[in-house]
């Protein structure tokens, strides 16, 4: 009973001193709340907050002692939330070989690509064997095929185009496909012309009506005062009016042009907007992660 | 408590940590009002034309646009834009190019859908839009000019 | 045995408490060493973390409030208030409440929301008590300032008995312009505001162009050359003449921030009291 005892004491005193012995002299990497697990939950908590930078920080540091795909994964999702998508292509490079995310990651390759507007590449490379995914998502192909759609290249024949996506993403496309072909463009050189006959005319056409009758007005104008002067004999006020008819004639006629190109870039940025739009809405063909505490 | 319901109405929507997203160092307080500098100024590009326009609009600014009110909805102002279409095409393009947007100016109705964009409280127009390369019609640019000067 | 075991157990739960506390007040100590080292954006990161460990929400109030104060130090204030805020929900007792409350108000003032941080004041007035009401009614005071209220701040600062600001603000009501009079003289005189408010060529060449039209104008109509006259009165003379009080308002506008920037700068540099 007595050894009992003092075996109790020795036991109950270790164990009282163990905060004081942990406590005293201790740098803060050794605190309990630097070790990789705690870390690691400290910095899933910030990446959820969207406090990715700190996150990063966080993630670092886990990955010097510890090996974590869905780690790499992530950091590489965040600099792409944050719009640094370089960044975030070379991250996603990094785990398109002998990881958990080769397909996840070309996938969000193609996403990034995608955000950055590097559509042309992003087509070039969609049948490199090196960036192929090897899933039945078929995410590259789809990106590509809406690249090529932006770009109003000519789309590989309807079958094998519409065979990859499913029912509903099917839907979408090919009503955005058949909206992309009927785009209300307006033809510049039209525009030049129809002001070439009538000053203005060009700018009514673009729609820009107020444009339109001033220019009319301006040209007649200017063009009446320096026939009247021609008309009166005074020599260089008609030849000034003349200059300056001449100059907002012509003007006029440019301008007309440049509206029809202006009204065209609209039409295409509202165009891009909604298939930009419709790949928010679809996730960009990708399915959403579920991360858990992996 | 009454305050805290009130503060949590004035910011429901603050974007949370998107401060973050650069690091940042302390700043020292500055209680000054911050006076938006208009600089509608063009540099030189070394071209003999663009410097005598350069020139010749700030005689025309000293003696006639800084006294005569303010009278131009756009930014850049037609003079400026003049000076600054040269620079980027040259000088008959140019003046055609300051040939239409003085037209547009005289317009008094200027719909929004036009010029979307106010910069500087004025109609952002910029001279991009109308150099006829389909190139450099940047609609982003259009709708986010918070680069442009 | 049995016994034994339960004190064990009772002890060990002790142990491990006053150990998590031990942790926990160590990277409180820690991150407020870089809060006051000027690390602001890494003792944020500190704060979260010891606030996302800390159940027991011991430091959750401390910890809000130097994270407000490390965005107030990085000139960040929307983010500031939001800690403030949040600070406020977890605040023990009047004091807590106080002293975030007015962290907020001292942001708000910074950051020139002005009707927000005086509604705030409107609020916390009614349960303070005298000391709290002076300081509140200070921060008023600085409200009105940093919205060019200079006559409601002078009037709350000689109320609070506070010399130097009460003066500071009687002098920049004594230097500034009254925009309407200045624009008021260029109406009768053309060029006169602008030469008031300093601008002499200005007001000078103004006052040329509106002799020259004015007088071209006036011969055209005496010589009844009347669509002369009218064509010149409306397109220079008028043109001109508008020009000339946009101006002198644009100026005395200008002269009156200069103004108003020199009371700030004495403020941010020279006081040596309280400040936002």
């Amino acid at each position: 009973m007595k050894t009992k005892s003092n075996y109790f004491s020795v036991v109950l005193f270790l164990f009282l001193s163990l905060p004081f012995v942990l406590s005293k002299g201790q740098s803060k990497n050794t605190s309990p709340l630097f070790t990789p697990v705690n870390i690691k939950k400290f910095a899933d908590y910030l990446f959820a907050e969207k406090d990715y930078l700190r996150a990063f920080d966080e993630y670092k540091k886990y990955l010097k002692t510890e090996n974590n795909d869905t780690v790499r994964f992530k950091i590489a999702l965040g600099f792409q939330q944050m719009g640094r998508y370089p960044e975030a292509l070379t991250h996603f490079k990094g785990l398109f070989f002998n990881s958990d995310f080769t397909n996840q990651s070309r996938n969000e390759f193609f996403k990034t690509l995608f955000l950055a507007d590097s559509l042309s590449y992003l087509i070039n490379i969609s049948n490199n064997e090196f960036f192929k995914t090897h899933d039945s998502l078929h995410v590259p192909l789809k990106l590509s095929f809406t690249a090529m759609m932006l770009q109003k290249m000519p789309l590989p024949d309807s079958v094998s185009f519409v065979n990859i996506f499913n029912k509903k993403e099917k839907a979408g496309m090919s009503e955005l496909y058949s909206k992309q072909r009927r785009l209300p463009y307006k033809d510049p050189t039209t525009a030049a012309l129809l002001s070439t006959v009538v000053p203005g005319l060009g700018k009514i056409y673009t729609g820009n009506y107020g444009d339109g009758i001033t220019a009319f007005l301006f040209t007649g104008v200017l063009g009446y005062i320096a026939y009247d002067n021609f008309r009166a004999n005074h020599s260089f006020r008609a030849w000034l009016f003349s200059g300056l008819t001449v100059l907002f004639y012509g003007g006029n006629i440019y301008g007309s042009y440049a509206a029809a190109q202006i009204f065209n870039a609209k039409v295409n940025f509202d165009f891009v907007s909604e298939v930009k739009k419709f790949l928010e809405k679809e996730n960009y063909f990708i399915p959403r992660y579920n991360f858990g505490s992996k | 408590m009454k305050s805290l319901a009130l503060i949590l109405l004035l910011f429901p929507a603050l974007i949370l940590a998107q401060a973050d997203w650069t690091r940042w160092k302390a700043v020292p307080p500055s209680y000054k009002i911050k006076i938006g500098q208009n600089t509608e100024t063009e540099k030189s590009d070394g071209s003999f034309t663009s410097d005598v326009l350069i020139g010749l609009r700030s005689v025309y600014a000293f003696f006639i646009s800084d006294l005569d009110g303010d009278n131009c909805p756009f930014y850049p102002s037609c003079s400026h834009f003049f000076v600054r279409a040269v620079q980027a095409t040259n000088l008959v393009q140019g003046a055609l190019m300051f040939a239409d947007r003085f037209t547009r100016d005289t317009n008094i109705f200027k719909s929004s859908t036009q010029y979307p964009t106010r910069l500087h409280g004025r109609l952002y127009d910029p001279v991009f839009l109308y150099e006829l390369d389909e190139s450099k019609i940047n609609i982003k640019k259009l709708l986010n000019p918070s680069n442009e000067n | 045995m049995k016994r034994t075991i339960e004190i064990l157990l009772i002890l060990l739960a002790l142990a491990t408490t006053a150990f998590a506390q031990g942790i926990f007040e160590r990277q409180f100590r820690y991150a407020d060493s870089l809060f006051k080292a000027g690390k602001y954006f890494d003792a944020i990161t500190e704060f979260k973390r010891l606030m996302f460990f800390d159940s027991s929400g011991v430091y959750k109030f401390t910890s809000e409030m130097k994270i407000g104060l490390s965005y107030k130090a990085g000139g960040k204030e929307n983010e500031a208030v939001k800690y403030f805020s949040l600070a406020l929900k977890s605040a023990n007792g009047e004091g807590e409440k106080f002293y975030a409350g007015t962290q907020i108000i001292r942001t708000l003032i910074l950051s020139r929301k002005t009707d927000e941080a005086l509604n705030l004041i409107t609020q916390f007035l009614k349960t303070a008590d005298d000391n709290q009401k002076n300081l509140l009614l200070y921060w008023r005071g600085w409200a009105f300032m940093f919205a060019n209220r200079w006559q409601q701040a002078a009037k709350q600062f000689s109320e609070l008995n506070e010399n130097e600001l009460t003066n500071l603000c009687k002098d920049v009501l004594n230097k500034k312009y009254s925009v309407n009079f200045v624009k008021g003289m260029s109406y009768i005189i053309p060029g006169a505001g602008q030469i008031y408010t300093g601008h002499y060529l200005s007001g000078l060449m103004s006052l040329g162009w509106n002799v020259l039209w004015g007088y071209t104008t006036v011969k055209a109509f005496l010589a009844n050359r009347v669509f002369d006259g009218i064509m010149v009165g409306n397109l220079l003379w008028f043109r001109f003449y508008r020009g000339n009080f946009q101006n002198a308002e644009k100026f005395a506008r200008q002269k009156n921030i200069e103004i108003y920037n020199d009371a700030f700068g004495y403020l941010e540099n020279k006081f040596k009291g309280l400040k936002p």
